[in-house]
């Protein structure tokens, strides 16, 4: 399998804050990949940087093999990377269907038609459970449902690999049902995906392969279980705060061999950023 | 021509202290509160009624008059701030608080006009008709206690904003609005207090430009362009700023009066900020004056 | 598990989804009310033939074209230019030196030279919109402000052209008193009929679109693929064209123009007024706002002779405006309608309609 989307040795510093540094990743084309890490590990940096919001100090980013490091956004949306906002960014003043036709500027004229007419756009609102409100100035909607205008927005124009930052962040559970499912959905369609969360049942439930992150570097990546178990991934948390959104029973066990220690530390972080 | 170059200069320096002043009151007042006070330029013309009528009336130097004009401008400056200012909506705030500043300034003017009438008028004192002697220039009384009044408000300033603990309060609300709030500053007192430095910095400002120039309530559109090229010029929010751009502009602004033309002169003053914005379109110091959200 | 398995998926149609003010009844009445405003303007100087009051109908029109040409960018964009004076006044003293230059004499001939007078507004407009949009947004208004009072001290010393203070006297149409009045109003109504037409034609486009998303989350739209700096200039000049027939038609009016009347602080301030009043972002706000503003202009400067006391009158309309309407008439009263509409629809549907 190929690898659709790589980041090799990203750096980004903000004056004297070293966001990034020697940051690599790689995301396999129709993957369901997960990044993981405390506040602050710079994983919206990380975002920011590949879909062009932010220049790279250093490294590349490649998409299909081609470079496209410090590229305009809009250029790197047409090219097929998606991208959604942890604090979700539409059209407060526009309806639904006006927030989605925006995204018809970021495509070449000859798909216009294809991909941006009225009733594809019907269709996307209806995949997202809206298309009631397709009329609906976006800015009178709840925070969820706005998240699922985010996403339809992003799936306009056809990318093939979608950057979620905190999808299941600030909504409701059963919403968050609802959003991993269309997840699923749409990766069978084959779109490949990267989820950044602080939801770890959500993450470890969804993703296929889990990326981790601490102060601006990986430091471990592998299956949900490898991840879960790994010494170096507990050391990152336990000074960082871990939002368990599920029941203490099905993370227990799983704390395992860590010390007595480790155990509090992590139960007296769970009140923690809960976003 | 060297002397009179040189002579330029100077006076370019010594004016450029006292539209610092006021300029720094009203990149302050944008820092703090992230609104632009159109009102600045009339305001000032205010200052300068202020101090006319003392004088005209009440036969009080125009200089021992600034006791008398701070306090009442600065609490005029309260009064608009608590009055227009606080009750915009958040959303669209500065764009609100330009079109809301313009109107109050021209109502002030319409008021100053309607008591004074259009005529010109301007302040007399002995220090506007007599000249020091300094190496050689003849340089007005007016000119150096203005302009050393003005450094020495700009160093209370300073003083009070890197000092006082109201002065920490303005400093953290400039930084992190929410923030500042949510660790009890009050920020509509802070909002007040800025506002009312900003409106007493006009209140000198006012008094010297009226004993340097003649005015009358039209005198506002020229003051509030200059002050927004020199705000605008150094930086929105940041005083330092204010003030390079206040003496640079001024500076140039006489040399070209000298070397060119003193038609051009105004002219030349405003393109000096298109050529700026031209290679730094946040302004000399911009990207330092951005608050973080 | 599917997507149509998922529970609580929709959103209940109808009572959101549509608005009633789209409804087929709703679009003949406004489209009956446009037309019907339409010849109402046509016919109004064979009706009220006093020139006094054909002058204020001429000022309100041309008015109108100018708060629609603000709003188109001002309003859609949402930043707010404070300079479009410097359009104003570039097509009057185009349209003076012109007919001066090539000695023309007064008639309606002379109206052809209004579009090249607005085309000519326009390059003007190129140049101060790229170097003002190369700023912030809160920067930009400032930017606008210097820009105009560049222009206007460019009026006063480029006296080759301009002729500076003693300003530039245009041909003398050879009209009567009784009549003077109406061919001025016909060109009036000619650009005001342009410029809504603009408006609306912006606001339906894809182009307005991408303005509309650039005053929500200017940056957001960037990623989208929005080209924001060329859809902004261009929304830029094209408000500069339509203001700057504005003023040419305003120059041949007063028969001669002056810097300080070409390029009027006050005119920047009251096209936004107007188009606040009226509504900012809509088509018809601009009009609505002219339509009761500048006969309210009009007679206070008739009646208060003391320009003082104008000043403080319009300082305080304007105040209270923004501090009472701040979305402006036309979509204050189109959501007054809305809910009136929703209330009527869910009182007759009965009280287990609604949720």
């Amino acid at each position: 399998m190929t690898a659709l989307l790589e980041v090799c040795g990203l750096a980004k510093s903000y004056g004297g804050l070293q966001a990034l540094s020697e940051c690599s990743l790689s995301v396999e084309q129709g993957s369901i990949a997960g990044l993981i890490g405390p506040n602050g590990s710079g994983k919206t940096t990380l975002f920011n940087v590949v879909t062009g919001f932010e220049r790279a100090d250093a490294g590349s980013v490649l998409l299909d093999g081609r470079e496209i490091t410090n590229a305009p956004p809009g250029r790197i949306g047409a090219l097929g990377v998606g991208r959604t906002f942890q604090l979700t960014r539409v059209f407060g003043r526009l309806t639904l269907l006006e927030n989605l036709m925006v995204g018809r500027a970021g495509v070449p004229r000859s798909r216009h038609r294809e991909l941006y007419s009225d009733a594809r756009c019907l269709d996307l609102l209806d995949f997202v459970g809206l298309s009631g409100s397709a009329r609906v100035p976006a800015g009178e909607l709840s925070y969820g449902q706005r998240k699922m205008v985010e996403l339809a927005m992003v799936l306009a124009q056809e990318p093939r690999v979608i950057l979620l930052d905190e999808p299941a962040g600030g909504i409701n559970p059963l919403l968050i049902g609802q959003m991993g499912e269309r997840i699923r959905e749409l990766n069978r369609r084959g779109v490949t995906f990267l989820v950044v969360e602080h939801n770890m049942e959500f993450v470890m439930g969804l993703c296929e392969v889990v990326w981790v992150m601490e102060r601006g570097a990986v430091i471990a990546h592998g299956d949900p279980e490898q991840v879960r178990g790994d010494p170096r991934v507990l050391d990152a948390y336990l000074g960082g705060a871990v939002d368990d959104d599920a029941d203490d029973d099905v993370h227990d066990g799983d704390a395992t061999d860590a010390t007595d220690a480790d155990d509090e530390a992590g139960h007296g972080r769970r009140e923690g950023a809960a976003r | 021509m060297g002397t009179e170059l040189a002579k330029a200069v100077v006076d370019g320096v010594l004016t450029g202290g006292v539209y610092a002043l006021m300029a720094a009151g009203l990149t302050l007042i944008f820092g703090v509160m992230e609104i632009i006070n159109i009102a600045q330029g009339i305001m000032v013309v205010l200052g300068a009624y202020l101090s006319y009528t003392l004088q005209v009336h009440a036969g009080i130097d125009p200089f021992v008059g600034l006791l008398i004009t701070i306090p009442v401008m600065f609490l005029i400056g309260v009064v608009i701030e608590w009055g227009f200012i606080r009750r915009l909506a958040s959303r669209d705030r500065t764009a609100l608080s330009i079109l809301v500043t313009f109107a109050v300034a021209i109502i002030i003017e319409g008021i100053l006009t309607q008591f004074y009438s259009a005529d010109l008028h301007t302040l007399d004192a002995w220090y506007v008709e007599r000249s020091i002697h300094v190496a050689g220039f003849y340089l007005p009384y007016i000119y150096v206690f203005g302009f050393g009044l003005a450094v020495v408000l700009l160093g209370a300033l300073y003083l009070f904003i890197y000092r006082s603990r109201t002065g920490y309060s303005i400093r953290a609300s400039m930084q992190n609005r929410t923030g500042a709030q949510l660790i009890g500053i009050d920020i509509d007192r802070v909002a007040a207090v800025t506002f009312g430095i900003g409106a007493a910095a006009t209140a000198v400002g006012g008094m010297v430009y009226g004993a340097t120039n003649t005015f009358n309530p039209d005198s506002g559109y020229d003051l509030i362009s200059r002050l927004l090229v020199i705000v605008v010029l150094g930086g929105l929010g940041s005083i330092g700023g204010a003030l390079v751009a206040a003496v640079v502009t001024l500076v140039i602004e006489d040399v070209t009066a000298v070397l060119w033309s003193p038609v051009w002169s105004s002219t030349v003053f405003f393109g000096v900020l298109v050529l700026v914005l031209l290679v730094r379109p946040s302004g000399l110091f911009g990207a330092r004056a951005v608050r973080a959200q | 598990m599917t997507v149509a398995d998922a529970p609580v998926a929709q959103q209940a149609p109808d009572d959101r989804g549509t608005d009633p003010l789209s409804a087929p009844g709703f679009r003949l009445a406004r489209r009956s009310v446009v037309v019907l405003a339409l010849l109402c303007a046509v016919g109004f100087p064979f009706v009220f033939t006093n020139p006094a009051t054909t002058s204020i109908a001429f000022f309100t029109l041309l008015y109108a074209a100018a708060a629609s040409a603000w709003n188109l960018f001002s309003g859609y964009s949402g930043y707010m230019a404070l300079g479009n004076a410097v359009f104003y006044g570039s097509g009057a003293y185009f349209m003076a030196d012109v007919t001066t230059h090539l000695n023309e004499r007064g008639g309606t001939m002379i109206f052809a030279w209004v579009p090249a007078a607005g085309l000519f507004a326009g390059l003007v407009a190129v140049p101060v919109g790229w170097l003002a949009l190369r700023t912030r947004r809160h920067t930009f208004v400032v930017v606008t402000i210097a820009i105009f009072f560049i222009f206007q001290l460019l009026a006063y010393n480029l006296q080759s052209v301009t002729h500076g203070s003693a300003g530039i006297e245009l041909p003398l149409p050879p009209w009567t008193a009784a009549t003077y009045n109406d061919p001025f109003y016909a060109a009036a109504l000619v650009v005001a009929v342009i410029a809504v037409i603009a408006s609306w034609a912006v606001r339906r486009s894809h182009f307005g679109l991408q303005l509309l998303a650039i005053r929500d989350d200017e940056d957001r739209a960037r990623g989208l693929g929005v080209r924001t700096g060329r859809v902004k200039l261009t929304a830029f000049v094209l408000s500069g064209v339509i203001t700057g027939m504005c003023g040419a038609i305003y120059a041949y009016y007063l028969g001669s123009v002056y810097p300080p009347f070409a390029f009027e602080a006050i005119f920047d301030l009251t096209v936004a007024l107007m188009a606040f009043l009226g509504g900012l972002g809509t088509v018809a706000g601009p009009v609505v706002g002219a339509l009761l503003l500048e006969p309210l202009q009009q007679y206070l400067t008739l009646q208060f002779t003391a320009a003082g006391l104008s000043l403080i009158l319009f300082g305080a309309l304007f105040l209270a405006v923004i501090g009472f309407l701040p979305q402006g008439i036309v979509p204050s009263l189109g959501q007054l309608l809305r809910r009136l509409l929703r209330w009527r629809r869910t009182a007759a549907s009965g009280p287990e309609a609604t949720r």
